[in-house]
């Protein structure tokens, strides 16, 4: 009996330690990026060998930097299927230089910023809210706002839209 | 390294304290019960058997061996002896002061509380107050805290920032499974230690509140911790 009793005792200890060791998990690992940016896509018509209307999705080679900054975003990137660009977080306007098939437009988005936590480990981030956008027309022929939540879960925000001259 | 010199040592006295720890002679029973050194010995057939009042003292001594008076902790515990099986148990605390990790500081106070249940493994015997415990806890934390020097980095437009957030308060509950014992040196007096393992109910992930990375009764936010209580108190 007394026997018994100990080894009930033993068996709860054991319990106790096993539910310990399978209840261990890593920590929350930081998340890759705080860097919040607006999301880009690309469409771009052209005519086929029948002479229908298609439209390509990808920019063949595109290059961007941001005005003022010193690295270069995407650099003679080729089949890139959609843009993330990095917003100002101090400033209500951020530029870039985007250059296409040679030809090069600026384009400047006007944005709000609000300051969001992340955690301890990554500090915080900056989520904005898409208010307007102004550019040149050397390539791009318009830019349709999607979305105008730039945040870390947000879908694409804009996509540029380009159709040659012949059709 | 002298820390951990001071849990050896506490290790050591916990030791003794459990060889140390005497039986109450046997004695005759009445049926109101009868005094043993001072402490009454209930009846055997009575479903409250006293109550133990303990204060901790390895959290105490440790947060101020570890962080000076920068963070201070202090708690007591309750708990009723039933049927001389179960201890259904009641523990407050409260911890106040600052540490920093990873460049962010966390000042804060708060209170926590936890309530839970303790089966004595001992075999049944109303001249002793020895008890082996294995039990459960559940506990919740409310707190009010000021996160500084928060840091916001661009690594593309290369600028660093630090931002505060002051007077935030935030509510925890976690669970604990805990076992340990609780022994009687010398009439009423009691010592005894638990060690815990804590999992959070209320850790969260997505949130972009500026959420605490210490809770008090807790430890550092995480998904377990692991808990050691070191308890001198008295019977009643």
């Amino acid at each position: 009996m007394k026997h018994a009793s100990y080894c009930n005792i033993v068996l709860v200890f054991v319990c106790v330690f096993v539910c310990a060791l399978t209840s261990c998990q890593p920590d929350e690992a930081c998340r890759q990026s705080v860097r919040t940016g607006l999301q880009c896509e690309f469409q771009e018509a052209y005519l086929d060998e029948t002479s229908q209307v298609r439209y390509r999705t990808t920019w063949d080679s595109i290059t961007v930097i941001g005005m003022g900054a010193t690295d270069i975003l995407y650099n003679n990137s080729k089949s890139v299927q959609s843009l993330s660009l990095p917003l100002k977080q101090d400033v209500d306007s951020t530029s870039f230089i985007i250059t296409y098939h040679n030809l090069t437009d600026t384009l400047t988005i006007y944005h709000t910023n609000q300051l969001e936590f992340v955690s301890v480990e990554c500090g915080c981030t900056y989520d904005h809210e898409l208010q307007r956008l102004n550019y040149s027309h050397h390539w791009i022929d318009t830019i349709s706002i999607l979305q105008t939540a730039i945040d870390l879960g947000s879908g694409t925000n804009i996509r540029f839209e380009r159709a040659p001259l012949d059709l | 390294m002298r820390i951990n010199k001071f849990i050896l040592l506490l290790l050591m006295v916990m030791t003794v304290t459990i060889a140390h720890a005497k039986h109450v002679p046997d004695s005759v029973m009445h049926r109101d019960g009868l005094y043993v050194d001072h402490m009454k010995i209930y009846n055997d057939s009575a479903i409250y058997q006293g109550v133990n009042l303990k204060l901790d003292l390895f959290n105490t001594i440790y947060y101020l061996a570890k962080y000076k008076t920068e963070l201070q902790t202090y708690e007591i515990a309750l708990n009723v002896r039933l049927k001389q099986r179960f201890y259904p148990t009641l523990e407050l605390g409260y911890t106040t002061g600052g540490i920093e990790t990873r460049g962010t500081r966390w000042d804060g106070q708060g209170g926590w509380a936890s309530v839970g249940l303790d089966f004595n493994g001992l075999k049944k015997g109303l001249e002793t107050q020895n008890a082996l415990l294995v039990g459960v806890r559940v506990g919740t934390a409310l707190q009010q805290y000021d996160l500084s020097n928060v840091k916001v980095e661009d690594y593309y437009w290369k600028t660093r920032q630090y931002t505060d957030f002051t007077k935030q308060f935030h509510t925890d509950c976690w669970g604990e499974v805990v076992a340990g014992c609780q022994v009687q040196v010398y009439g009423g007096l009691m010592m005894g230690w638990y060690l815990r393992l804590k999992l959070l109910f209320t850790r969260k992930v997505d949130s972009t509140e500026p959420y605490p990375y210490f809770i008090p009764g807790f430890g550092y936010r995480d998904y377990t911790q692991w808990g050691i209580s070191y308890y001198i108190g008295w019977k009643f």
